[in-house]
């Protein structure tokens, strides 16, 4: 206990003897802890930025004329009980609710309209899908596991399809890569800055093994620094990047913040990578 | 249980040892140091003082031959065991090697708590140490405002603050005027006298030659009584 408490003193102790340093280590994680956030950040609203893409994309059923109700919703029922896909919206339009928007959509049309003398438009299907995690296979079996004699023709544009999908998945790995990029980079820095400041204690860590102090002992109070100093950049960050989400939101709808989980692998994450640049950093000052 | 008693606290065995796979610093070293000996290491610079001092207190390993710690025969050691071993000794260098931003108390208190002292513990040995150095009116005084003597009682106080069995002094006195010398040497016999086995080197062979104690003397790597 008394070792612990010594130890716990030493880090602060060397907080103190750090100052100078200090700054630029917590200024450096800030910018590269608020970096990831902030590509955190914009990986979740990724799915809106593409929604907005695919605002008009979706699969449209033509039902054949004369169908019952019955024959509808079984159709639907078989859109939503699908395992290869992720609907997000059905929008069923029956015979007269489309002759209606057809008639709503020209004024021509409307002249002309009374001369018919029955409605010409069969009901309709409108699928909307969720573009995560999904592949152009999946969509084409769903199309024919859908696929009935109630349903006269399915308007399915795959190639929009693909390319929405390609997009969606690129971005996807665009974004991870640069998070695990910054991650790297927040290493490869921390190692060096730590290095530098770990200079102004060489010849403590030397004195501290020539009294026999154990690596575990001598590495301990920087583990303890370096912990506090993870601490402060993550909240001074998680901070920077709420204050960003408040004035995104401000301007744009619908901005989604970090969930609680990412929040928390993010810190986990932080701390991990700044103790090992630590060990790293100090195991260069042993002599073996 | 059987206790094994060892009388030799150092004993060396054809012990080598070789830098740079070519120059050697040690050759053929054969020796016994006993507890409880005063033990002078003469010889010029680069003779191989400090090495010899260096493979006591494990800063070097040797190329070959065998070295016996504390009864205990030393081959290859991780850190921790060498870290053990060496809160045993007590180390004092030419250069001091004090932390001079600390004061005379912090310094002794880094090592008190390297080998687990207690706060209260510390607190009294640490007290106990610089009084017995006549450094007690300097405990809170920063190591750089302190005079060349002062700073080298204060390692010595730091190499005593654990008690340790073995005294390990390279060139004490190579920084000191002859009457600081002999009153640092003078503590050393004190230290001595309470059965700490003590080992000086120096190049100093007039100071030497004023004492009786044993005198090892190296040249070009090898020992000679």
């Amino acid at each position: 206990m008394n070792k612990v408490f010594y130890l716990i003193k030493s880090a602060f102790s060397n907080m103190y003897h750090h100052r100078k340093v200090a700054f630029s280590l917590v200024l450096s994680l800030i910018i590269l802890i608020s970096a990831n956030l902030f590509l955190l950040m914009m990986h979740n609203n990724l799915q809106n930025v593409l929604e907005v893409f695919n605002k008009n994309l979706r699969i449209e059923l033509i039902l054949k004329k004369d169908i019952n109700n019955e024959d509808i919703k079984k159709n639907i029922n078989n859109i939503k009980n699908n395992n290869l896909i992720s609907v997000e919206e059905i929008v069923v339009n029956d015979a007269a609710e489309n002759l209606k928007n057809f008639v709503n959509s020209s004024e021509i049309i409307e002249k002309i309209y009374p001369l018919l003398d029955k409605n010409p438009l069969p009901a309709t299907i409108a699928i909307k899908i969720n573009f995560n995690k999904i592949s152009i296979e999946n969509i084409d079996r769903f199309i024919d596991k859908i696929d009935n004699n109630t349903i006269s023709t399915i308007i399915y544009p795959k190639e929009w399809f693909n390319k929405s999908l390609k997009i969606a998945k690129w971005s996807e790995y665009i974004a991870y890569g640069l998070i695990g990029l910054f991650f790297v980079l927040t290493y490869i820095l921390w190692i060096h800055i730590f290095k530098v400041s770990l200079f102004s204690v060489k010849k403590e860590i030397e004195i501290m093994e020539i009294v026999g102090g154990t690596k575990t002992y001598i590495k301990t109070p920087f583990v303890i620094e370096t912990f506090i100093y993870a601490v402060i950049s993550f909240l001074i960050s998680l901070g920077i990047m709420k204050y960003i989400y408040v004035g995104a939101d401000k301007l744009f709808n619908k901005i989604l913040f970090l969930t609680g989980e990412q929040i928390l692998y993010a810190f986990v994450l932080t701390v991990l990578i700044t103790l090992l640049g630590t060990e790293k950093a100090i195991g260069k000052f042993f002599k073996k | 249980m059987i206790i094994c008693y060892h009388k030799s606290m150092i004993r060396m065995n054809h012990l080598y040892k070789t830098y740079l796979k070519t120059w050697p610093a040690l050759k053929n070293v054969n020796l016994e140091i006993d507890r409880g000996e005063f033990v002078f290491l003469t010889g010029p610079s680069g003779a191989g003082k400090t090495t010899f001092l260096e493979v006591i207190y494990l800063e070097e390993l040797p190329t070959r031959g065998e070295l016996y710690l504390f009864g205990e025969k030393i081959s290859k050691y991780t850190h921790k065991k060498r870290a053990l071993i060496r809160q045993k000794m007590g180390v004092v260098f030419q250069n001091f090697k004090l932390l001079f931003y600390k004061t005379a108390y912090e310094n002794l208190e880094l090592a008190a708590n390297v080998v687990g002292f207690s706060p209260q513990k510390a607190h009294k040995r640490i007290l106990e140490v610089l009084n017995q150095m006549k450094l007690s009116h300097k405990i809170n005084t920063p190591i750089y405002q302190l005079s060349g003597g002062e700073q080298q009682r204060v390692a010595i106080a730091r190499a005593l603050v654990t008690s340790p069995d073995l005294i390990l002094a390279d060139e004490p006195t190579g920084n000191l005027d002859p009457a600081i010398s002999k009153s640092i040497i003078k503590v050393l016999e004190q230290i001595n006298a309470r059965g700490t086995t003590v080992i000086m080197a120096t190049h100093d062979y007039d100071l030497v030659n004023e004492y009786s104690y044993r005198k090892l003397h190296v040249s070009k790597g090898k020992i000679y009584e």
